[in-house]
């Protein structure tokens, strides 16, 4: 028989981490090591009985209430853009100018193709297109609180709301992408794979399963939104904090 | 991330500070996450370290007014053990006679389920290290628990 189990590799196995078999195995053949975790078992038991109270459903709005005065605001594009035109900064500034120019004269001689996206991204101004995405943004995260706290009553309303929102998505993850804003292209990346997950969701209980299971991803994301909304437009953000039951 | 900080600092008050000064250090420091982890190990990761600043915090109060009102700390002790009941009270001693790391990382392995390799990114520590810590916390509890049933 193998020798006696330690403490170390009970409280392993008791957390599923250790050589399972083995050990499962020797506390069958074992009274004196069975005994042993009979009564470790019974402690951290006992221990994970203690319950936490319960903040309620507000909780997430409460806590953004409490902390927004202590908001201010993240650095904006405006400053930013002050920044790099500061006088250390004029030599990188020289050089983007003669890429500009030779990406005006590509563009102006080079070959035409068109299309949507290189459209938006020269043509619509930024502010604008930001509080599309913006609203875009609101949209997003009514869906997810929404599917974060709703039973599949209205599944194929949720699945068509999702793919609305996954075509819109690509336009904007397109032109964030062109406009060189790799962060908001990386979180609309993100994001699309959710929606796209969202629209093609059936509604088996495994389907079921799984969408608890993303339960904690949907909490992150809609953290990521929420501070994404708040640089773009940090009223807004601040005045409607939305239930999020993960704080 | 309520019930993390809960359990971290044992009462409700503390944990409500825990919550909102995480939030506040991760809209700060939103630049600094890298996406190298998922946000939502960062967000442990700032909070298990807002946690741990205020029991250092608790710690070096509660030392202060120990010298001065060394009477008024021990009813008031006696009083909240009467009132979260006994096991509240041994688990609460036992997480006081953990060292942060351990702390941290039983908290992490026990109450949250978060495997070894979890909690070694979220402490930022070896997985060896994470798993000793984790034993280190399991002995002193059972020790606590032990003690008192004699």
């Amino acid at each position: 028989m193998k020798k006696h189990i330690s403490e170390d590799e009970m409280t392993l196995f008791y957390y599923g981490e250790g050589a399972d078999s083995d050990i499962a195995a020797h506390l069958e053949q074992c009274g004196l090591c069975a005994k042993e975790y009979e009564d470790l078992e019974a402690l951290l038991n006992q221990v994970s009985a203690e319950d936490v109270p319960d903040r309620g459903p507000d909780y997430g709005a409460r806590i953004w209430r409490k902390i927004e005065p202590c908001l201010e605001a993240r650095p904006t594009l405006i400053s930013k853009i002050r920044g790099f035109f500061q006088p250390n900064n004029l030599v990188m500034v020289g050089s983007f100018a003669l890429i500009a120019l030779a990406a005006f004269l590509m563009g102006r001689f080079g070959p035409k193709t068109p299309d949507n996206v290189s459209f938006i991204s020269n043509v619509v101004p930024e502010n604008l297109l930001n509080s599309r995405v913006s609203d875009h943004l609101e949209q997003l995260q009514m869906l997810l609180t929404h599917v974060k706290h709703e039973d599949a009553g209205d599944l194929k309303l949720r699945q068509d709301w999702a793919r609305q929102l996954a075509n819109d998505n690509r336009l904007y993850r397109q032109v964030a992408y062109n406009q060189g804003d790799q962060n908001m292209a990386n979180l609309l990346d993100e994001l699309e794979f959710t929606l796209l997950e969202l629209a093609n969701q059936g509604d088996s209980p495994q389907v079921e399963v799984e969408r608890v299971e993303q339960n904690e991803e949907h909490t992150e994301i809609l953290f990521k939104i929420r501070v994404l909304r708040s640089e773009m437009n940090p009223k807004q953000m601040l005045a409607a904090p939305s239930d999020d039951r993960a704080l | 991330m309520f019930r993390l900080a809960f359990r971290m600092v044992g009462n409700e008050f503390d944990a409500d500070e825990v919550v909102q000064d995480t939030f506040l250090k991760a809209y700060r420091n939103l630049d600094r996450f890298d996406g190298s982890s998922k946000i939502g190990t960062w967000l442990y990761r700032i909070a298990t370290n807002c946690a741990l600043d205020l029991l250092r915090s608790r710690k070096r109060r509660n030392e202060k007014e120990e010298e001065t009102v060394d009477v008024a700390e021990t009813a008031l002790s006696q009083e909240e053990k009467l009132y979260h009941g006994q096991m509240r009270a041994r688990i609460d001693e036992a997480l006081e006679h953990m060292a942060p790391k351990e702390r941290s990382a039983f908290v992490l392995r026990h109450f949250e389920s978060y495997s070894i390799a979890q909690i070694s990114d979220v402490l930022g520590i070896k997985q060896d290290a994470a798993k000793h810590a984790v034993f280190r916390a399991v002995k002193k509890l059972r020790g606590i628990f032990q003690t008192r049933s004699a």
